[in-house]
């Protein structure tokens, strides 16, 4: 049953993530992520700290706030107009984190945060921390936190998708038609800072900004619609999950590197295979570049008129290498005539007619 | 609680040296970065040293049998693993759809996670690998438990970052301001990019043991946010950089040792984050008061200082 | 296509010379098979449509960019052999103008080229500077932070900084774009005077109306070369019709119809 709470947990969390942080990625704001996962830290602690209990909702909705503070800190800073953007992140998030571990060292009253917990999360002792209402166990609290975060943002991409999709691949047009990017943009990343938060104890800062990133990234490489783009990184952030929770237990230890390495492997295996991936671009590219040098030999011939090969490598500029390599290709093709006797090339019959 | 400076305790002394030296060599370093609005890029190669650190301590003990975490073999593997990810970052943004945010990110999910993964395998072993205990420190960061070999290593590793920066001092700057032009010149670009990504690299790698993987990035890019805010000189604003870092890593020393339990990187870095929050009020022209001030005499024209920057 | 034809028999090379050049940056070709001769001290506008090609054009001959095919030389050089000959001035947007710099310290740049590696700037650079500066009636905002300046002076501080280079040869990238009707006469004024003086200008330029008048050279660009000439001779309603395929801004006024 741990097991089975364990597994549950950690897949709602990939699914919460992945779904909040397609758009992040998209936006061109990846790191946004990164940034929010530190700057929560003080809000959790402060909570703790207030209510004095972990079961709390205030809990997650008071450290969601911290996400935010850091969201206008940040847009405050560069409206001043003398620091950019990444910039003021780089600036707040690592104050923010500061806060937190500070509080945290203090050790204020019974919010004892175990260092290593910030970072990876619990995932082991996250099913054994029961919700409790009137007496019944409703099971893991943070399943339910979890839960809460995935439903939010479902709903959000349910009620404003193409508020969202606006926003994010134009943020002048969006203006323009009266959306308000401004405060969509806010609503939408104060629901990412929800979801951190929710993640936050199982999950730690890793693998809230792995799970975020890594499965929208590799998604983008795959396939195009953004519709398309969120489901494919939901699954992969479930297979990442999975795979890293099973590594985690055969390796016995903490599953959070494990998750994160996954979904970092995950795009590896994408970067190489997917259509937009090094690879395959890289294969695109050079047929593209061999077509254009074969094209470019021809452009240099006119029908019935053979030319000396030298003549045209020396207007061409090329390597004895390249241009053979690139002769060979358009004989092979049957574009060109190559006359090995007189050392002439010429376009071929059907060539010459087209 | 008594006043450190009095007692001069010989292990406060070298903390706090190599708590200055990270601050002025990171704060100096950061400058090039901040400029070229590649602020974020210190937090990915921090994250990813941890990769590095941990993967030279395993080869090391691999290889020799006898386990080391000394310098000499941490240090080289964090600046591979510091420079591989930087590199990979850019190579996938140069040659997939995705950009440098989302790049950058994935690769620090890969190096910081894969770090954590060995980290965690590494602390499973048994019998123990002896030593193992000192690598969990690099990722919040351990000041305390700085040495005198980790002080020269400091010394000289940022020592020759900054005489390399001094020496092509010139180059830097045109590549940095103006690409294209520097470019037409017949500047190496390529080297030129490759050799800024290493002073970053390096600047990291030496604060990585102080302030810890997390927190590195406020070393790079604070004191640069700040010292930008006082000067319209590049030279102006990496002496003040450097300075900044260095008043914040002595500060942070100093204010720690003072309290018993106090972490010196978190300290640092609220320091570093304070003399921004004062350069942003209070600079001449381009601060936030001076503006003001500026807007009221001078009705609606806007602030002289209203530059580029967005 | 040679501009001015340099006397019978006289072997002196050509300012710049580009022969079935081919530029890509990894989809269609930025340029194609493009063939421009520019005599020394011609004038000459480069002119085309948005991403016709023209600034990649301008790095092909400086030798910044990798070329698929053909050759460029620069006073019968490889480019990269000519540097010292030869002054960019890129489009102003190109830079961060809120640099932490002066607008000496821009200008001494011009001088990077000659110093060589680790040597700085000295007193003869600075005078070299400050009097480029005068030149472009700049001399007192010479300590002036770079973001303080309005468009056309930060456009006079890109000139200025490429008089410094003291150049045969000029590639300047759109030096008229949003600038003030001061800047404009005096940059209009400045490749006058240098063209007189045997110096040859290439320049990208997106006013049509102005072209015939600061202009003796035409380049009719868009990815392929559609004409080289003098502007008399390829500036004409048919030729742009072809370059913009039938949307010539409607108020160029000394185009003669053909
Ligand atoms: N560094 C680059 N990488 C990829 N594509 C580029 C790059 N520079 C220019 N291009 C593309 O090459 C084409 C020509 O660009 P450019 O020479 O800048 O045109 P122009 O100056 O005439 O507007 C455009 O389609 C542009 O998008
Ligand atoms: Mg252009």
């Amino acid at each position: 049953m741990i097991e089975f709470w364990t597994l549950a947990i950690a897949a709602v969390t990939a699914l919460a993530c992945a779904l909040s942080g397609t758009f992040l990625v998209l936006k061109r704001e990846a790191l946004v992520s990164e940034g929010l996962a530190h700057a929560v830290l003080p809000g959790i602690v402060i909570a703790f700290a207030l209510t004095g209990n972990r079961t709390s909702p205030l809990l997650l909705v008071g450290a969601a706030a911290m996400g935010l503070v850091m969201i206008l800190a940040v847009q405050a800073i560069r409206r001043t107009g003398v620091v950019d953007a990444t910039a003021s992140l780089g600036v707040v998030f690592p104050a923010l984190f500061s806060v937190g571990v500070l509080l945290t060292s203090l050790e204020l009253a019974g919010t004892h945060f175990h260092a290593d917990c910030i970072i990876e999360g619990n995932l082991a002792l996250a099913p054994l921390d029961r919700l409790e209402l009137g007496g019944r166990d409703l099971g893991p609290r943070a399943f339910w936190s979890v839960s809460a975060a995935l439903l939010l943002v479902g709903c959000f991409l349910l009620l404003l998708f193409k508020e969202l999709k606006l926003l994010t691949f134009d943020g002048e047009l969006a203006s323009s038609l009266g959306f308000r990017p401004g405060r969509v943009h806010v609503a939408w990343l104060a629901v990412v800072s929800f979801t951190v938060v929710a993640s936050f104890e199982a999950a730690g800062s890793i693998l809230v900004v792995a799970l975020m990133i890594a499965p929208a990234a590799s998604a983008v490489l795959w396939v195009n619609d953004v519709r398309h783009v969120l489901g494919l990184a939901a699954v992969l952030a479930l297979a990442s999950a999975f795979a890293g929770h099973h590594l985690g237990l055969v390796m016995d230890i903490a599953p959070a590197g494990p998750m994160a390495t996954s979904a970092g492997a995950l795009f590896l295996v994408s970067l190489a295979l997917a259509p937009r991936g090094i690879l395959v671009k890289g294969r695109a590219r050079r047929r593209a570049l061999a077509q254009l040098e074969v094209d470019l030999v021809s452009a240099r011939l006119k029908p019935g008129e053979p030319r000396d090969c030298d003549v045209v490598r020396g207007e061409l500029g090329w390597s004895p290498r390249r241009f053979g390599a690139a002769v060979a290709r358009a004989v092979s093709g049957s574009m060109l005539v190559h006359d090995a006797g007189s050392g002439t090339l010429s376009l071929s019959a059907g060539q010459a007619e087209g | 609680m008594s006043a450190p400076w009095v007692e001069l305790d010989p292990t406060l002394v070298v903390v706090a040296a190599g708590t200055t030296a990270v601050g002025t060599v990171s704060g100096a370093l950061g400058c090039f970065a901040y400029l070229r609005r590649q602020g974020l890029v210190g937090d990915v190669v921090s994250h990813s040293a941890l990769l590095g650190v941990v993967g030279a301590f395993v080869l090391a003990h691999a290889l020799t049998g006898s386990a080391s975490r000394s310098l000499a073999v941490l240090v080289p593997g964090a600046l591979i693993a510091g420079t591989a990810s930087l590199a990979l970052a850019r190579s996938v943004s140069n040659r997939t759809r995705l950009n440098d945010d989302a790049s950058l990110g994935v690769m620090l999910s890969i190096f910081f996670g894969g770090g954590l993964f060995l980290l965690r395998w590494v602390q499973r072993q048994s019998p123990p690998i002896p030593g193992h205990t000192g690598l969990e420190d690099y990722i919040f960061g351990m000041a305390a438990a700085m040495t005198r070999a980790d002080l020269w290593m400091v010394f000289s590793l940022g020592g020759g970052a900054l005489l390399l920066l001094l020496l092509l001092w010139k180059e830097l700057k045109v590549f940095t301001f103006d690409p294209d032009f520097s470019r037409s010149l017949g500047l190496p670009s390529y080297r030129l990019d490759l050799l800024m990504m290493a002073l970053l690299v390096a600047g990291v790698v030496i604060g990585i043991q102080t302030v810890g993987v997390i927190l590195m990035i406020a070393l790079l890019v604070t004191p640069a946010a700040a010292a930008r805010q006082w000067t319209s000189r590049l030279s102006t604003m990496v002496l003040l950089a450097a300075s900044f870092g260095a008043a914040a890593g002595a500060g942070g020393a100093l204010l720690s040792a003072s309290e018993a339990g106090l972490p010196t990187g978190p300290v640092v870095v609220l320091l570093a984050t304070a003399i921004f929050a004062l350069s942003l009020l209070l600079a001449p022209r381009r601060g936030l008061i001076a503006r003001a001030r500026a807007r009221r005499t001078l009705g609606s024209t806007p602030p002289p200082a209203a530059g580029g920057a967005a | 296509m040679i501009q001015r034809r340099s006397r019978e028999g006289s072997t002196e090379p050509l300012a710049l010379e580009v022969e079935g050049l081919t530029v890509t940056y990894g989809k269609e070709p930025a340029l194609w098979n493009a063939d421009v001769r520019l005599g020394r001290g011609s004038l000459a506008a480069v002119v085309g449509p948005n991403g016709a090609g023209k600034s990649t054009l301008l790095k092909a001959a400086l030798g910044v960019v990798p070329r698929v095919s053909g050759r460029v030389r620069v006073l019968g050089e490889d480019p990269a052999r000519r540097r010292r000959l030869v002054a960019y001035v890129p489009q102003r947007t190109s830079v961060d103008w809120d640099f932490p710099t002066t607008v000496l310290d821009v200008v001494m740049m011009g001088t990077y080229g000659r110093l060589g590696w680790f040597r700085r700037p000295g007193r003869e650079e600075r005078a070299m500077a400050l009097g480029a500066l005068e030149q472009m009636e700049l001399a007192d905002l010479a300590d002036r932070q770079i973001s303080e300046l309005s468009g056309g002076q930060q456009q006079r501080v890109f000139l200025a900084r490429a008089l410094v280079q003291d150049a045969e040869v000029y590639f300047m990238d759109e030096p008229f774009a949003g600038v003030d009707a001061v800047t404009e006469q005096s940059v209009a004024s400045l490749m006058g005077h240098l063209a007189q003086r045997g110096k040859t200008i290439l320049s990208v330029h997106h006013d049509l109306a102005t072209v015939p008048r600061y202009f003796e050279h035409a380049v009719l660009l868009n990815r392929v070369v559609q004409a080289v000439g003098t502007v008399k001779e390829v500036f004409h309603r048919g030729n742009l019709d072809r370059l913009y395929g039938g949307r010539v801004p409607a108020d160029v006024p000394e185009l003669a119809s053909t």
